[in-house]
């Protein structure tokens, strides 16, 4: 899908997390200077990852990140706008485990250090799968018009926005997510705005409490959730599991 | 169309019909397929109806004699049977349950199968006792919740046609099943009440979202949003088992009579689903436990090629 200048700069300013899906209609360099000639203008430190010069180690990445953030303020910069080509920067066969681990950890980052990120991911490399699981974990999307089923985004104060359905079209994905987001304990998921969630997605859920004993916290729960959650006697099999307001 | 051969039990269908000719012909294939089917008949009509009615099943080959002297074949005169539970202020609801729930209970409690005809609700509604005969009708759903059994009840056209009840009209449509013979003058005021609607869907895991905006649909349709979220996830269970486990292409049947709305899946799959123990330790298999829990009734039954799953929700 064709992307514009304004529809690049409009999805920046809208989240500071984009999943830019890069095809063969668009270039990436062009759109690429775009961003970053923007972020100059904002008073953010324009920075390129990858472009075959990035590390492949998400730790790494993770790293540096926070580093040149850290780096930018200290040069007087109000952060960093990250252009990052993913197909530099992820191993070759990531598995869709691996990108929404990442991406987690990223979108999780990108809150802390109030950074701009821009993860680019070529359709000629990322199959449909790998596109639609990074989407899910991003709370802005450029250059796709594919909507994600569900998402799972950073909000504040260590709470994890959960939205859309949760249904057998996105179980994998869904439980790469939970995995990723509850290595925190507790791990707060606000699901005020989750529409739907299936019997396999809660159990994704009790699963990654019971696992380590974490406790997770349901945010907002309908009433419906939580009588399908005691209906499936989920609050017996993972008593850590506490809703709240 | 004759609804005779597609009565289920816990159907709801009312006739408006233009000609006696046509209520003949549908009472009379009702109950011959009751009698054929070693079914019990109930029949409450004027006993001009019920002459024509008797004459029907005897050209039918019935016996109807013996069919009443057996117990199959239940007559009773409306006008004397309204006369029993209605009062000034309309119809009695403990009188209707000793009256008319008695007669049906003790048809159900010998283990057959028990299809109604009434013509009391039009004998109100011919006697501009209109809301007496939705009070009726609802009395009548009310009994169909406690025991299984199929009712069907009539309405001249004349009756009901160019009055200026259409919303009292569409009331009596919403509080039944199916709609029968709506007749060219009534036109869309009984058309709509939708009772049954059925959508196919691929063996696809995106086809558990369309089956659950289907649902969703429907019950919007149907001013019955309150079973939303209910019905969200037992199609979506019962979706997901078609295209997981029978890798199937599988069909949703939506259907509602009276205050209940049934949700039915039928797939290709052999696999008879099982209703496992649901211990609060199990990692898998509470799907159905789920449904279990949520349906006031449930069930399964085999198809010739593959198996139908049904869920009854009702409020």
């Amino acid at each position: 899908m064709f992307v514009t200048r304004d529809a690049a700069l409009r999805a920046v300013k809208r989240a500071s997390h984009v999943c830019w899906v890069v095809d063969a209609t668009t270039s990436y360099a062009d759109v690429a200077a775009q961003l970053l000639e923007y972020g100059a203008e904002s008073g953010l430190k324009p920075l390129s990852y990858g472009d075959g010069q990035g590390t492949r180690e998400a730790s790494s990445l993770l790293a540096s990140l926070r580093a040149d953030s850290e780096a930018a303020r200290g040069e007087g910069f109000a952060g960093v706008l990250v252009v990052a080509a993913m197909d530099t920067l992820l191993p070759t066969d990531s598995s869709t485990e691996a990108i929404v681990s990442l991406e987690v950890a990223l979108d999780a980052l990108v809150a802390e250090l109030g950074a701009t990120l821009v993860c680019a991911y070529p359709s000629s490399v990322f199959d449909t799968s790998a596109l639609i699981a990074a989407l899910c974990v991003h709370p802005a999307r450029l250059g796709s018009d594919q909507i994600p089923q569900f998402r799972v985004t950073a909000g504040v104060a260590a709470t994890w926005h959960v939205s859309g359905d949760v249904d057998v079209a996105v179980t994998s994905t869904f439980a790469a997510a939970v995995r990723a987001v509850s290595v925190v304990d507790p791990c707060v998921l606000d699901v005020a705005s989750l529409e739907f969630i299936d019997v396999a997605g809660m159990r994704i859920i009790a699963e990654a409490a019971r696992a380590n004993a974490r406790t997770i916290v349901l945010q907002g729960a309908s009433s419906s959730l939580r009588r399908h959650w005691a209906l499936c006697r989920f609050d017996e099999f993972a008593p850590t599991v506490a809703f709240t307001r | 169309m004759t609804a005779a051969a597609e009565v289920q039990p816990r159907d709801h269908l009312v006739q408006f019909y233009e000609h006696e000719s046509d209520l003949v012909d549908l009472v009379g294939g009702y109950l011959s397929d009751a009698l054929s089917d070693g079914e019990i008949g109930v029949v409450v009509a004027t006993p001009a109806h019920t002459a024509a009615f008797l004459a029907a099943l005897t050209a039918a080959g019935a016996d109807v004699e013996r069919a009443r002297a057996a117990g199959s074949l239940v007559v009773l005169d409306a006008a004397e049977t309204l006369a029993r539970f209605v009062t000034a202020g309309g119809p009695d609801p403990a009188s209707f349950d000793a009256v008319i729930g008695e007669l049906i209970r003790g048809a159900v409690a010998t283990g057959r199968q028990v299809r109604a005809y009434g013509e009391m609700v039009a004998l109100l509604w011919d006697d501009q006792q209109v809301l007496a005969a939705i009070e009726l009708e609802t009395l009548w759903n009310g009994l169909a919740d406690q025991v299984s059994f199929s009712l069907l009840c009539a309405y001249p056209l004349a009756s009901v046609n160019g009055s200026d009840l259409a919303a009292q009209l569409q009331h009596v449509c919403h509080l039944h099943s199916t709609v029968v013979g709506t007749g060219s003058d009534l036109g869309g005021r009984a058309a709509g009440a939708g009772a049954t609607v059925t959508r196919d869907f691929a063996a696809h895991v995106g086809s558990a979202w369309a089956a659950r905006r289907f649902a969703l649909e429907t019950l919007a349709d149907w001013g019955r949003e309150d079973l939303g979220a209910d019905a969200a996830i037992v199609v979506t269970e019962l979706a997901a088992n078609a295209v997981v486990h029978a890798r199937s292409d599988f069909q949703v049947e939506m259907s509602r009579q009276g205050r209940a709305v049934r949700i039915s899946v039928r797939d290709s799959g052999a696999a008879t689903p099982a209703l496992r123990a649901a211990t609060s330790t199990a990692e898998s298999g509470r799907g159905l436990g789920l449904i279990a829990g949520i349906a006031k009734a449930w069930g399964h039954h085999p198809l010739e090629a593959g198996k139908l799953v049904w869920a009854e929700l009702r409020v």
